[in-house]
C-alpha cells in the first residue's frame, strides 16, 4: 500500500495504491489517516483508482475513516474505485455509508461541502 | 491447464504476514486448474478471508498457534480448507453486516464477503479447534470455451 495526500481546496485527496486489505497495508492507512486527521484535513477524499486489491479488513478500514473523519466534523468521500474493489464496497453496502464518485472532482465537492453524510 | 488434481497442504502461523502467501497459493491453484480471472480472485479473496478468520478469531493472533491450510484443485473445483486452533463458534450467530444495527461497524464482514464468493461454506468443529471447507465450482461452458 502506498499513499499519497494532495490539498485541493477545501478538501484533500488522500490517493492510495496497491492493496487495502488485512495485515500491514491496513496498519500503515490507518496511521496515515491519523497523522491526517492530527493535522487537520478532516473532509477527504479517499481515491481508490490504483487499489487493486480490498478486502473485508480494508473495507472496515473505509467505515472507520468515515467515522474518524464525522467525528472532528468532516466528511469523507470515495472516487474512481475500480473493477473488483468496486463490487465489494456495493456488495457490503459501504457506498450507502459513504458516497462514491467517478468523478474526481465531484468527490472533491462532496467531501469540502458535506459534513452530515 | 492441467487435468490431474492438485493438493497442498500449509501450516502457517497466525501472523497477517502469511496472508499474501496462502491467498497467492490459492489463487495459482485456480489459475492452473482453469479457472477464468475473475473466479481466480474470488477463490484468493475468500481463502484470505478464511485463513484471517482462522488467524484471528480461532487462534487469537497467537503466532505459536498455526492453522492448517489444505488447497485442492480439478478441472471442476476448487475446495479449501482451513482449521484453527480455537473453541470454536456457531456461525449461526454472527450477524449480517449489511443490516442497519451492523453496517457501521469496522468489523465482522469476511464471512459475509465469503458466503457471496464461493458456492460452498461448511464449518465442522474439531477437537481442537474449527475447521472452514470452501468449494468454489468452475463454471460449466460448451466445449471450447474458457472459464
Amino acid at each position: 500500500m502506498k499513499a499519497r495526500f494532495e490539498e485541493r481546496g477545501e478538501a484533500g485527496v488522500l490517493t492510495v495504491s496497491g492493496s487495502l486489505d488485512a495485515g500491514p497495508h491496513a496498519d500503515a492507512f490507518r496511521q496515515v489517516l491519523q497523522d491526517l486527521l492530527d493535522r487537520g484535513h478532516v473532509r477527504l477524499v479517499l481515491d481508490l483508482d490504483a487499489v487493486h486489491f480490498l478486502d473485508s479488513a480494508g473495507l472496515g478500514e473505509i467505515v472507520a475513516a468515515r467515522r474518524r473523519c464525522r467525528e472532528r466534523g468532516g466528511a469523507l468521500a470515495l472516487a474512481r474505485p475500480r473493477g473488483k474493489p468496486r463490487d465489494l464496497i456495493a456488495l457490503t453496502r459501504v457506498d450507502e455509508l459513504v458516497p462514491v464518485f467517478d468523478d474526481l472532482d465531484a468527490a472533491v465537492a462532496r467531501a469540502a461541502g458535506d459534513s452530515n453524510r | 491447464m492441467f487435468e490431474e488434481p492438485i493438493r497442498i497442504t500449509m501450516s502457517l502461523p497466525s501472523r497477517p504476514e502469511f496472508l499474501d502467501l496462502v491467498q497467492d497459493v490459492a489463487v495459482s491453484v485456480a489459475r492452473l486448474c482453469g479457472f477464468a480471472e475473475d473466479g481466480q480472485m474470488d477463490i484468493g479473496l475468500a481463502m484470505r478471508e478464511g485463513a484471517v478468520n482462522a488467524m484471528k478469531h480461532g487462534n487469537g493472533l497467537d503466532p505459536r498457534l498455526p492453522i492448517d491450510v489444505e488447497i485442492t484443485g480439478s478441472i471442476e473445483r476448487v475446495t479449501m480448507t482451513v482449521r484453527d486452533r480455537g473453541p470454536g463458534f456457531d456461525p449461526r450467530s454472527v450477524p449480517d453486516p449489511t443490516l442497519p444495527e451492523n453496517i457501521l461497524k469496522s468489523s465482522g464482514r469476511g464471512l459475509f464477503l465469503i458466503h457471496r464468493l464461493v458456492d460452498e461454506v461448511r464449518f465442522h468443529r474439531r477437537s481442537p479447534g474449527m475447521e472452514l471447507v470452501l468449494v468454489k465450482r468452475r463454471p460449466v461452458l460448451a466445449a471450447g470455451a474458457s472459464a
